[in-house]
């Protein structure tokens, strides 16, 4: 197993949003959710998400969603906080991933980082984080499949 | 303490509900937010990707200028 579990997933900010906007691709993430909220499924988020969403729904002008979005994630999720090992090892990530014109966000690292110190999968659409090696990285879809 | 605990009867400790003299107890819990609740809940014109990816630069943009690398 590697010390990592298929059972354990991270979900990346968008992942969340694509559901909040009712996107196309929408009803899979609520399928995920779903698992997540019976419990089928153990989840994690980095406590970059939550700042991540504030900053949508005060964009959006729906500042009055933040605590039932915060409240959905207490409930469900475990919110990983960043911690000195969480902060180091993005560090390594962010040097390692960006160079020749890639690029890896300190917000991208640390939701690597996060999801490397849980052992877990990191579900996301964005393609920044093809070129990763350490951390299992998957679309919902590829993970429900 | 004593005397709370003689006005109080708990017969049923776990209940989340009991009366004391006319007084009503109830344990109140948050609700349990569901996700349909969620779905559809914020609008944007952007794709969820794009907006993640323009928030995140943001401040890689920022950062490059403080690290004046290019």
């Amino acid at each position: 197993m590697d010390g990592k579990s298929e059972d354990l997933v991270l979900l990346d900010t968008c992942v969340f949003l694509k559901y909040f906007f009712a996107e196309e691709g929408k009803d899979i993430v609520g399928v995920l959710l779903e698992k997540i909220v019976s419990k089928e499924l153990k989840a994690v988020v980095s406590v970059c998400t939550l700042s991540e969403l504030v900053t949508v729904c005060i964009r959006s002008k729906k500042e009055e969603m933040i605590p039932t979005i915060i409240l959905f994630m207490r409930q469900n999720f475990y919110v990983a906080n960043t911690t000195p090992e969480t902060a180091i090892l993005a560090g390594y990530f962010k040097a390692q991933y960006s160079r020749n014109q890639k690029t890896l966000s300190y917000v991208d690292s640390v939701i690597l980082a996060t999801s490397f110190l849980y052992g877990s999968v990191l579900l996301t659409y964005d393609s920044e984080y093809d070129e990763v090696k350490e951390v299992g990285i998957k679309t919902p879809e590829e993970y429900l499949e | 303490m004593k005397k709370a605990e003689r006005l109080i009867d708990l017969k049923q400790p776990w209940a989340n509900q009991l009366t004391v003299g006319n007084i009503e107890i109830r344990v109140l819990s948050r609700p349990k937010i569901k996700p349909q609740e969620l779905e559809g809940a914020l609008k944007s014109e952007k794709k969820a990707v794009s907006v993640v990816r323009e928030l995140r630069e943001e401040d890689y943009g920022r950062e490059k200028r403080r690290l004046g690398s290019s």
